[in-house]
């Protein structure tokens, strides 16, 4: 039998589609997958090899390394906002709000007000869980809600993905002079700094990142109104498993033959397990409520 | 897909939805405040019968065995000086004052303790009908180690006298005059659960 369907030699050619918006998954990727391969190629070159590095050059090293993240959001989410038609207004102020708000009230409230550091690091495992969660947890998770409803939900949340970008862009601010404080103090190995660069922004990413999930849900689902403070209550325990559970697998156990290391390895091991395990967790609820939105569209 | 949104205006839903996360917020950070104040401020109770002294200290405070010192607690956890409290029953015989007492500490510190010097002597009434007499004092604390790497702390000292009977009970505090303030509240405390 002839088969007198029309048939094309090539495949029509698709038209590109011109997406207004900067895609926010790349750059939190690429982002990430920068900052856990410096942190594994410094433990590798400074940990294991024992390259040395002069003492003078070391302070800049480090400063360097704590100053990564903030390159590579220059680079792949400032810079790139720009090159799009549409791009996300808030983004900047959004980071540099935080950086103030996480010293202005951040730091003095989990520091001076609840003194974690003279308690919690003390407790027992499920204890420092719990306290975690409703000391350090809370005040980041909270701050970065404050920061992004008051900035960006007025007029800046134009579709879901909006809140993740304002969400990576907080946790940015608020990790950074921290993490740039920790590099300055002591002199500490530059694998260690950024072992710690990447711990501090892994866990404010992945926390702000459930919150961003939460913003978009009540934007733009029509979420019940007690769905917002169980995403803040996630987004806390987020951190407060985190901080621990870094801890214990960094910290060496307790040994009389030899001198005990801390164990960076498993540390920064954890830290990407948990950085691409929580994101990948966030990208399939985004991706669900993404496609449920368009199934509500085809049924009206 | 992307669905665009131009509404300003936020449902009634979504304005409840922000009530509620500042509610949980605030509640979050009294609970937190709540755990902070459980474990900073957890006591535990120290009974010496012969003396007839309770008292609560700090329950995270290492309990220390002090020849001649009725109870000796000190704050571990703080890095340089540890802050410390003890007890110390001294006798006091009819022709006494508490300003011999005084002297006489004053004299033996002056030896044990590095450039000590008395700030202030006052009374205080404590407790019900019992006036008590007060001495604030400073010392340099210098741990006679030639390999810790470690700079000398002013240290900043109070003594309460207690006189009961033929006894003065002395309730000594010492802390590193920079955590003196914030300690000192510890000392308040252990002062009114303090029953002999």
């Amino acid at each position: 039998m002839t088969d007198y369907r029309a048939r094309l030699l090539t495949p029509p050619r698709e038209e590109e589609e011109i997406r207004p918006y900067r895609s926010v998954w790349r750059s939190i990727i690429i982002e990430n997958i920068g900052l856990t391969s410096v942190a594994a190629v410094s433990f590798v070159l400074f940990g294991i090899l024992g390259v040395s590095i002069p003492d003078t050059i070391r302070p800049i090293l480090n400063i360097a390394i704590a100053l990564l993240p903030l390159v590579f959001w220059v680079l792949f989410s400032w810079l790139a906002e720009r090159t799009v038609p549409q791009p996300r207004r808030q983004l900047l102020a959004v980071f540099l709000f935080s950086v103030l708000i996480a010293r202005a009230v951040g730091q003095p409230l989990v520091e001076e007000f609840l003194r974690v550091q003279e308690w919690l690091p003390l407790g027992t495992a499920i204890g420092r869980i719990v306290g975690y969660t409703f000391t350090v947890g809370i005040v980041q998770v909270g701050l970065a809600y404050l920061v992004l409803y008051t900035l960006t939900w007025q007029e800046n949340l134009r579709y879901r993905y909006d809140t993740l970008a304002y969400a990576a862009a907080a946790a940015l601010g608020y990790g950074m002079l921290p993490s740039l404080e920790f590099a300055v103090t002591g002199q500490p190995n530059p694998y260690v700094v950024a072992a710690h660069t990447l711990s501090i922004f892994a866990t404010l990413t992945v926390a702000n990142c459930v919150v961003a999930y939460g913003l978009s849900a009540v934007r733009f689902d029509s979420a019940p109104a007690l769905f917002m403070p169980f995403i803040i209550a996630l987004g806390s325990l987020v951190t407060g498993l985190s901080i621990p559970l870094y801890s214990g697998f960094l910290n060496a156990t307790f040994s009389i033959i030899g001198a005990s290391v801390q164990r960076h390895v498993l540390g920064i091991g954890f830290t990407g397990a948990f950085l691409f395990g929580g994101l990948f967790l966030i990208y399939t609820l985004f991706t669900y409520a993404e496609r449920r939105a368009a199934d509500r569209e085809l049924e009206r | 897909m992307i669905i665009e949104t131009t509404a300003r205006e936020a449902t009634r839903t979504q304005r409840f939805a922000h009530y509620f996360t500042l509610i949980y917020c605030a509640l979050a950070l009294f609970i937190g405040a709540n755990l902070r104040d459980s474990a900073l401020y957890a006591i535990t109770p120290y009974t010496n019968s012969e003396v007839g002294i309770t008292a609560f200290y700090p329950e995270s405070w290492l309990f220390d065995t002090t020849p001649g010192v009725v109870l000796d607690v000190r704050d571990t956890q703080r890095a340089g000086f540890n802050t410390r409290i003890n007890i110390r029953v001294l006798p006091f015989s009819p022709g006494m004052s508490v300003r011999n007492l005084i002297d006489t500490l004053a004299l033996q510190r002056r030896i044990d303790l590095p450039f000590y010097k008395i700030l202030s002597v006052s009374e205080r009434a404590f407790g019900l009908d019992d006036i008590t007499t007060i001495v604030d004092y400073t010392f340099v604390s210098d741990l006679d180690d030639p390999f810790l790497q470690l700079i000398p702390a002013v240290v900043i000292g109070e003594d309460v006298f207690i006189v009961r009977r033929n006894q003065v009970i002395l309730v000594s505090f010492t802390a590193d005059a920079n955590t003196f303030d914030r300690d000192y509240a510890i000392f308040e405390r252990f002062l009114e659960t303090l029953d002999y």
